[in-house]
Order: structure tokens, then sequence, then C-alpha cells
């Protein structure tokens, strides 16, 4: 993997500045998080969304996270 | 789709609902709505995208990190190994409530190591009762932790540009960054971008050597170190 190229790419992606449509995005991205968070599986079992909550309910019960990390803005 | 095949395919299954009910199930969701709260904890906790499923304790440290097979199996043995982490944390922190020093400094680092810590004043709060031998023996990796907060909170070229130079000036000092090998990329790449815009032989000649052993090879290092070493003679040239 190309490292050098990612960090330039990172630095291509944070010259990004705010654009006219940037309130319509970020309608987009809540639009997203919330069909995201309709997802099915999150209504199987019980699943913390807070990472704070998360950490207290471990620190209470004795008990290891199983931590899923998923992006609602892209499949 | 990644994402889509975990959560129709495993979680979506009686057999992780029955597995799970041993554990504190989190799901966090990167969304990229301004707001939200820990929006960088992916990176945090050491996943390079999504979907990435690790073991955290109740402090956040990463006990574990799945690199088995995306269902219960995998779970399962991703889970063994990280109740052998956490039980090790737990005996060191056992071991320095009852004032055993090294315990207590190797519980720091540990914590470090494992992605527990989001911000320096986490850190910090961590530290307090520790004295100037503790300090003295966890310095560089908390030197290297708070060179990998400056690098994740990099957005723009101006930032990289004050990275650059902050990390040229602690190179110049005697500092230098050991952590992991993507983020030491991207510190010596800054700093030597630092030391071309000031002619700073001493940090430049550094970076090429630290960059071809990092990368030795590949061809956009060998070039970029390449043309520094030009620039270099030239800087010699002239003083």
């Amino acid at each position: 993997m190309n490292k050098l190229v990612g960090v330039v790419g990172v630095l291509v992606v944070g010259l990004s500045v705010a654009t006219p449509s940037a309130s319509a995005q970020d309608d987009e991205l809540s639009t997203l998080k919330a069909r995201k968070l309709a997802s099915p599986f999150l209504a199987r079992v019980t699943w913390h969304l807070d990472y704070d909550l998360a950490l207290a309910d471990a620190a209470r019960s004795g008990r290891l996270i199983f931590a899923y990390f998923t992006r609602s803005y892209a499949p | 789709m990644p994402c889509e095949e975990i959560e129709r395919g495993a979680f979506d299954t009686p057999e992780f609902a029955a597995w799970s009910a041993a554990y504190v199930l989190f799901a966090h969701i990167t969304t990229q709505v301004k707001g939200d709260k820990h929006p960088d904890l992916l990176r945090q906790k050491g996943g390079l995208g999504p979907p990435y499923v690790a073991m955290l304790d109740a402090r956040g440290s990463v006990v574990g990190k799945l690199q088995e097979t995306r269902d219960v199996a995998g779970f399962t043995a991703m889970a063994a190994k990280a109740a052998v982490c956490a039980a090790e944390l737990a005996t060191l922190a056992t071991a320095a409530a009852a004032g055993d020093v090294a315990a207590r400094r190797r519980l720091f680092v540990r914590r470090l190591e494992l992605g527990a810590y989001a911000t320096m004043d986490d850190a910090n709060a961590d530290l307090a009762g520790f004295d100037d031998a503790d300090r003295a023996a966890i310095d560089q990796p908390l030197y290297d932790f708070s060179v990998r907060l400056r690098i994740d909170a990099i957005g723009s070229k101006r930032d990289s540009a004050a990275c650059g130079k902050a990390f040229a000036l602690e190179i110049r000092a005697g500092r230098t960054f050991k952590g992991d090998l993507q983020r030491l990329q991207s510190y010596w790449v800054f700093a030597a971008e630092h030391a071309r815009s000031t002619e700073d032989v001493l940090v430049a000649e550094r970076a090429v050597a630290a960059i071809d052993e990092l990368l030795p090879a590949n061809e956009h290092a060998r070039q970029f170190t390449a043309q520094l070493r030009a620039e270099i003679a030239v800087w010699k040239g002239r003083k």
C-alpha cells in the first residue's frame, strides 16, 4: 500500500471547504444516519449506541464490550 | 457491502443472540453528522475502516480485535484472546492499587497502547500520583501518544504544516516518535516537508534515513527521498 499517497490523500480531503450545498449535505447525512439506526440488526438484541453508556454498563456488570463499528454514509 | 453482510448475516442469527448475552453490545456508527459524540472512535480504537469488530474493557482498552471469520465462531475466538488480555490488565490494576510501582507504570503504558485514552487530558487524569521517576519511565510512550493525537487531528494542509514544524523542533531537541508504522510515515513526511521549507539539513537527513528504512520497496518513497537528498546537497553547497 502506498502510504505516502495516503498521507497526501488525507491532506487533499482536509483542504475541502464548505460549499453552498453544505446544508443539503447535512440533511442527507442525517437521513442516512436515521436509516442506519433503523437497521433490523439493532432491534434483534440490545445494543448500546452511546459509548459512555457502554463503558458504564461494562463497569457495572463486569462484562467485556463487544464493539461493532460501522458507518451510515456509505455502504 | 461488508457491513450489510455482517448485519444481515452473523448479527441476524439466534446463535449470535444467545452468544452475545455474555457481553455488553456496543454499535458505533460513524455518521459525519455534526455534533455526534466520539466521531473518531473507530480510529481511536485501532480500526482502519468499517466494518470493524473489537472487544473493549470497561476502561475502553482494546483487548481484542476480530482477526477470524465474521461469525460466532470468529467472535468466540476473539473473545477468548480478549479475556486473556483483560485478565492481564486486571492483574496489573490490582498490583498497581496495592502500591506496585512497576505495575502502575506498565498498566498506564498498556492502556496507552490499547487505545484507552481519547485525549491527553484523559491520560493525564491517570497520571495523578505519578512521581518524577514514574513520569521518566513513561516519557517515550506518552510522547508517542501526543504525536499520535496530533497526527490524527490533522484536517488541513495548515495543520500538517504546523505538525511538521513542531515535529522538526522536537527532533532537533532529541525527541523522535516511535509509534506505529502508519503514523511514523506521516510523522517523517511532515517533518521532512518542514525541513524542506527551512532547508534544515539535520531534520531532512533524519527523515530521509527514516523513510528509506520504513519503506525500502516503495517507489513513491524512493522518489521522495531521492528528491530530498538532491535538495539537501544543494543546501549544503550553499553553506
